[in-house]
């Protein structure tokens, strides 16, 4: 998930999370391709920004994260659990990048 | 030499005579402890501080609502989580305020903590996790006060757990005879925080530790770890500390499960970075 400004919205973009006015009603479900018309809907709305499907890369190196994995895990890596968080987030890493 | 236990108790306790603890921030505790103070009240005083105000309302939608705009006034924060939550929040704000630059990494490593421990309670079926978010939000809040009080001293141990390989907690009591999480508690229970909030920061790495708030305890010790392990701001511990086997047995994950954890995590964790980003223009 992503939070964009409104301009900088690409056409079709998918809504992460729905649009909802102040009282906590949705007023746009999540799953809502976005273009030019909804953009300009909630242009008028007020709204600035919002969350659409997608993935940020970390500002980090890959090599850099795994590193920093490796080096953080040393004293837990002996527990099984421990190592098997480890897997997990080293598995994350490979998905991300 | 490490320092006097009770000594070291005392300053940590004495923290409301710290004088740079903004006097705005005295009154509106001063004013929350007598139960005769309405909430309207409390509000006007928060306000009366628009940055401060400010500061809190972006701190609670970031670490509770996932960074969604949802609580726009002091008054809405008293009535959605009480009075005593928000103040715990400006005791907090004003400390890490206190330490500016040097805290940023902290406060990154804290509000990555808080939204990971509501995401966490939320997968245990919490509803309104918002308690979990403020105890993840200060459980460190113990390092901030050794801090303040003792900043040369403070340093030392965070380039002893360093330099020696060790977990921070150790340096800290081989230098102060007690670790952060006990001065943290001993600070909340000063200021009479929430009881749940006391303990979270007392037990957060020791949660087999607490009697009266094991979840809360538990959530938080997990989060720590998770926030840690993907490296999010600086906590001053050179390495991830191993979950508790209690805790393994709330948090029953498997190697699947906590990579879906990850990427839930690392869909929110970036705009930890963001938050501190100076805004543009």
């Amino acid at each position: 998930m992503l939070k964009v400004s409104l301009e900088s919205i690409a056409p079709g973009a998918v809504l992460a999370k729905p649009i909802i006015n102040d009282a906590g009603l949705v007023l746009i479900a999540a799953g809502v391709e976005v273009y030019e018309p909804l953009k300009r809907k909630l242009a008028s709305m007020g709204i600035t920004e919002v969350f659409v499907v997608g993935r940020r890369v970390p500002d980090i190196s890959k090599a850099e994260f795994v590193a920093r994995v490796d080096r953080s895990f040393l004293k837990s890596g002996e527990d099984p659990r421990m190592a098997a968080m480890k897997n997990a987030l080293l598995a994350h890493i490979e998905e991300i990048y | 030499m490490p320092l006097d236990f009770d000594a070291v108790r005392a300053k940590v306790e004495r923290t409301n005579a710290i004088p740079t603890i903004p006097i705005v921030i005295k009154k509106i505790l001063r004013a929350v402890e007598n139960p005769a103070t309405s909430p309207a009240a409390v509000s006007k005083l928060v306000s009366s501080d628009p940055a401060l105000t400010a500061k809190m309302l972006k701190v609670i939608n970031a670490a509770m609502y996932g960074f969604v705009a949802r609580i726009s006034s002091v008054n809405q924060a008293v009535v959605l989580l009480g009075m005593n939550v928000v103040r715990a929040l400006l005791l907090g704000i004003s400390m890490f305020e206190m330490m500016e630059q040097a805290a940023t990494g902290l406060w990154k490593h804290s509000l990555g903590c808080a939204i990971i421990a509501k995401l966490l309670a939320q997968k245990k079926g919490i509803q309104d996790a918002e308690e979990f978010s403020v105890a993840g939000l200060l459980h460190d809040i113990g390092k901030v006060v050794l801090s303040v009080q003792y900043p040369k001293d403070y340093q030392g141990a965070v380039a002893t757990a360093r330099e020696r390989g060790i977990f921070l907690s150790e340096a800290e009591t081989e230098v102060f005879t007690m670790n952060h999480a006990m001065a943290g508690a001993y600070f909340a229970k000063t200021w009479r925080l929430p009881k749940f909030i006391v303990e979270s920061i007392r037990c957060h790495h020791q949660p087999y530790l607490t009697g009266s708030f094991p979840l809360h305890a538990a959530t938080v010790h997990m989060a720590d770890v998770l926030v840690k392990a993907y490296d999010v701001g600086f906590s001053g511990d050179p390495f991830v500390p191993p979950v508790h086997s209690s805790v393994w047995e709330l948090f029953d994950f498997n190697e699947e499960q906590m990579k879906e954890l990850f990427s839930e995590i690392g869909d929110m964790i970036f705009q930890v970075d963001d938050f501190f980003k100076k805004p543009k223009r």
